[in-house]
């Protein structure tokens, strides 16, 4: 019952988990276009995704996650570098990701609980934290989360009016 | 029996009432809005042509198909009507001939009674067939009347009882579980539409096809260069095959071994397999690449052209209204429509239909005289409205043209002084074109003394800018005495356009060709620098430059040209001339409209792909030139955000509210006291709001859907970081429980909405959060 399938992700230096249903999507990254007049950094303009120009998220500035390009490794190339949309209610998003990990079966009961006093604001959108091989894995909140980047959307819509 | 129980049975609901399936509701309004499409075109050929028999038939065959169409869905009225149609309709058939506007008339009504019917709502079908009963029994009596035959009571009449089996279309004999199927069994209902049917299809669905095909036909161009590599892996292995034979030469014979000489052979033969087995595949590779170039291809041409309907489908109705206007003006006109197969995309199609619809309506009324005029004047008494479509040059081009009086183009150039618009003299040097120009004047033509001019005159101003607002342009011609027409030049259509691709701040931008001035190349030594703006010389007037990075509000440029790229741009009063980082070149864009997620984006009119699959974003030029202005005369859009500093030194309010006049009243409040504020629009999304934002103070009400605000302050108060933030409740609700059992449940204060105003709101406010 509690089990549930999650995707692992790396953004900088942070592996990130959100439940796997949200994912329609991951594909090699393409060029993200910007949008003029806008100055927020979370909207990176518009990626083409199967022939529609889709919103194109920097979930990494959103969570607070810096930027990191790690050394090349033993990974698989096509794991690295590569670009995700997800999607709730009709909404979509698709964001670049440093890395795909892979799908998991989690059990909610081996969560631990994120320490409440955390000065970081990224970990509001933190459900938990989980270890999966050894890694140290955030696991997103698919309610805040969608709710957050259409907040962050609004305001920058918002500010971009005179 | 039968029929009325089968068609009763299948759409009883739980509580006995009957009711009728939307699905089939829904394919029973596409039905009469098709056979309707029929009957207007049929009837007036007929009343043309009273002894042609074929268009006889197929109005019969249309009223039978109402009538059957009707009985499915229960609408007794309606199958009635539909009878006295097709009884009306028997009768003429039976006396040959015997078609004329005593019967054509009531014909035409029941059919406007019936396109009416299919625009209703499914939820209001009833009252309204309760509501036009009344006019539904006059038009039934009239065809009654009309045919000449003693007919049913208006109860229910024996063909109703009988069922015909068969005879009813195929589409609602339909089981009811097997409804889904229905599109595949129309066919063969009416042989006539099949290949050309119309189907309806969601903008969105054929967006997103568009948007597919697109791709398939970038993805088949990734296939090209895999087909070189495997050309190049080919030549390596040939030139590894030689240097092995070269080997083999230098080599003497007689120093192998019997084994070596074996291996030598061998690796030999395996490479001479490789390169045939390399060859075949090559060939099937290649012949892939083309058939799947081939195939994208025309996947997309051919979902481009989906968008294309006959010109024929947009006019149907013209020949109706035309006849319609010339009876009651007692003037006798014909309608010509030519080039009905003529594509045009269906977006140009529904903007034009008033336009033509109006100057068909100025030709009948102004420009057709009365017959005995028509007569005097050496013309057939009949008047004659063109209306032609044709591709010429890569643009649509639609004329309406008319055998009518014309317009006197002195009288034009008199008016034209009368009313102030020239001077004398210059009006004596106008050209025929100019003059004609001032009919698309708005209210050129209000004068009191209505002329034949003036009536022209009225909302030609309004076709013009529909035509301008599709890229298109309108012109006319006028002959005295012998009529006058009207040329529309059209784009094919609106989703593909011709573009000006340019780099700006290193991104490719679209600029419509339709709407630049010119694209020129410009050294940096020819511009003229004079504080506090920078000028070029265009067809000797000095335009100002702009840096088109800083109109749109994009980062500087990181490379550098010698020559400066420069679009000239203008609206009606000004020109300037925008720097772009270069040009890349001319393209056919497909438009594919922006998100809505992201409201206006100022300057952007859409998005479209390249050919590579990188996006291009196109340019709204009017909006662009209004943004210019603003530059120049120091504005920015993005000025107006409030910067960073202000942002942390306000206190922020959430205000949490399902009604939106208190939201927005409360909001209005709080920020003219001085507060940033935020909604949401009940408990749910206030929680999420709160967990991710940050807010000095939540102000909430209590009855809310999902989560109310109790239940809110209670997450509030349970939460270790959020435990602290001030809650105040803003309720309706007036009784003391409910004030103890907000506080002690942790608000820290409570207003009732019925004592509240904007001096109590803010000096609460004040008090809970000091600053």
């Amino acid at each position: 019952m509690n089990s549930f399938s999650i995707l692992i992700f790396r953004l900088g230096r942070e592996w990130v988990a959100l439940p796997t249903i949200f994912f329609k999507e991951v594909t090699h990254r393409r060029p993200v276009h910007r949008l003029p007049h806008q100055k927020g950094k979370i909207l990176q303009g518009l990626v083409n995704l199967n022939g529609k120009l889709e919103l194109s998220v920097a979930l990494h500035e959103l969570l607070e996650i810096e930027a990191f390009i790690a050394p090349s490794s033993s990974v698989i190339p096509y794991q690295l570098n590569r670009m995700v949309a997800i999607v709730k209610e009709g909404a979509l998003w698709v964001f670049p990701v440093d890395e795909m990990n892979g799908i998991y079966h989690w059990n909610l009961a081996g969560m631990e609980q994120v320490p409440t006093v955390i000065a970081r604001s990224s970990m509001h959108y933190v459900k938990g934290v989980i270890k999966v091989e050894n890694k140290r894995v955030v696991l997103l909140d698919e309610e805040l989360l969608f709710c957050g980047l259409k907040k962050c959307l609004h305001s920058n819509m918002a500010g971009g009016a005179l | 029996m039968l029929a009325q129980q089968y068609g009763r049975g299948r759409f009883v609901n739980a509580s006995g009432e009957t009711d009728i399936d939307p699905v089939i509701f829904d394919l029973f309004c596409v039905e009469i809005e098709t056979q309707c499409k029929v009957l207007n075109q049929e009837l007036i050929d007929i009343e043309r042509q009273p002894q042609e028999q074929k268009p006889l038939e197929s109005v019969m065959r249309a009223a039978h198909s109402i009538k059957g169409a009707a009985r499915v869905v229960n609408l007794h009225p309606i199958v009635r009507l539909a009878h006295a149609m097709e009884d009306c309709l028997a009768q003429a058939q039976q006396t040959l001939g015997g078609m004329g506007a005593e019967n054509i008339n009531p014909l035409l009504r029941g059919v406007d009674l019936l396109e009416r019917l299919s625009k209703i709502h499914l939820k209001e079908i009833h009252d309204w067939i309760d509501e036009q009963l009344p006019f539904i029994e006059t038009v039934t009596r009239q065809l009654t009347d009309a045919s000449g035959r003693r007919t049913p009571s208006m109860g229910i009449e024996k063909d109703f009882i009988e069922p015909k089996g068969v005879d009813v279309p195929n589409a609602f004999e339909v089981p009811f579980n097997e409804r889904l199927k229905i599109t595949e069994s129309r066919p063969e209902a009416r042989s006539s539409f099949d290949e050309d049917r119309v189907l309806r299809i969601s903008a969105k669905n054929l967006n997103r096809l568009m948007g597919l095909a697109g791709e398939s036909l970038i993805e088949s161009r990734w296939l090209d260069p895999l087909g070189k590599h495997l050309q190049a892996f080919k030549y390596e292995l040939s030139a590894t095959e030689q240097s092995l034979d070269q080997l083999r030469d230098r080599l003497q014979c007689d120093l192998f071994t019997e084994i070596e000489r074996h291996c030598l052979l061998d690796v030999h033969d395996r490479l001479h397999h490789l390169h045939l087995l390399l060859n075949e595949r090559l060939r099937e590779v290649d012949d892939f690449i083309h058939r799947h170039a081939n195939l994208s291809d025309c996947l997309y041409q051919e979902v481009i052209n989906s968008r294309m309907r006959p010109f024929a489908d947009g006019v149907e109705a013209f020949p109706r209204m035309v006849r319609d206007l010339a009876h009651e003006l007692g003037k006798q006109v014909t309608l010509q429509v030519e080039g009905q197969g003529t594509l045009v995309d269906r977006e140009i199609l529904e903007t034009l239909e008033g336009s033509l619809s109006h100057l068909l309506r100025n030709a009948v009324d102004h420009g057709i005289e009365f017959p005995q005029q028509r007569v005097t004047a050496g013309k057939p008494p009949e008047g004659l409205i063109k209306l032609q479509a044709r591709h010429s040059g890569g643009m649509l081009s639609i004329t309406v043209s008319d055998d009518g009086n014309g317009i006197d183009i002195e009288d034009l150039r008199n008016k034209s002084v009368e009313k102030n618009l020239v001077s004398r003299d210059r009006a004596a040097r106008l050209t025929e074109a100019e003059l004609m120009d001032f009919l698309f004047l708005p209210g050129f033509s209000t004068s009191a003394d209505l002329t034949e001019i003036s009536g022209r005159g009225i909302g030609l101003n309004a076709v013009q800018s529909t035509v301008q607002r599709v890229g298109g342009i309108i012109q006319m011609q006028s002959v005295a005495t012998k009529g006058m027409s009207f040329h529309l030049q059209l784009p094919l259509t609106l989703s593909v356009i011709r573009a000006l691709i340019v780099e700006i701040s290193g991104e490719a931008y679209a600029f419509p060709l339709a709407r630049i001035d010119q694209a020129v190349v410009i050294a940096p030594e020819s511009i003229d620098r004079r504080d506090p703006h920078r000028y070029m010389d265009y067809r000797g007037e000095n335009i100002v430059l702009v840096d088109a990075w800083k109109v749109l509000e994009l980062n500087e440029p990181t490379l550098v040209f010698d020559q400066l790229a420069v679009i000239v741009l203008s609206d009606r009063l000004k020109s300037y001339g925008l720097i772009v980082d270069r040009f890349i070149g001319e393209r056919e864009l497909v438009l594919q409209a922006l998100d809505v997620r992201l409201a206006d984006i100022p300057d952007i009119s859409a998005g479209a792909l390249m050919e590579d699959g990188s996006p291009v974003l196109v340019i709204d030029i009017e909006h662009l030139v209004h943004s210019i202005d603003n530059l120049l005369s120091g504005k920015q859009w993005i000025k107006g955000v409030c910067s960073s500093r202000e942002e942390t030194t306000k206190k922020r309010i959430l205000v949490v509210d399902d009604s939106m006049t208190v939201r927005e009243w409360e909001c209005r409040t709080l920020l003219q006291a001085g507060y940033e504020v935020d909604t949401a629009l009940d408990g749910m999304e206030a929680w999420n709001a709160i967990r991710i934002g940050r807010y000095d103070l939540v102000m909430t009400d209590i009855d809310m859907p999902r989560m109310n605000g109790i239940e809110l302050l209670q997450a509030i108060k349970k939460n270790a970081r959020l435990q602290h933030l001030p809650v105040m409740i803003v309720s309706y609700k007036e009784g003391e429980s409910n004030r103890i059992k907000s506080l002690e449940a942790g608000a820290n204060d409570y207003l009732t909405k019925s004592s509240l105003h904007e001096g109590r709101l803010v000096d609460a406010v004040k008090k809970l959060i000091s600053g």
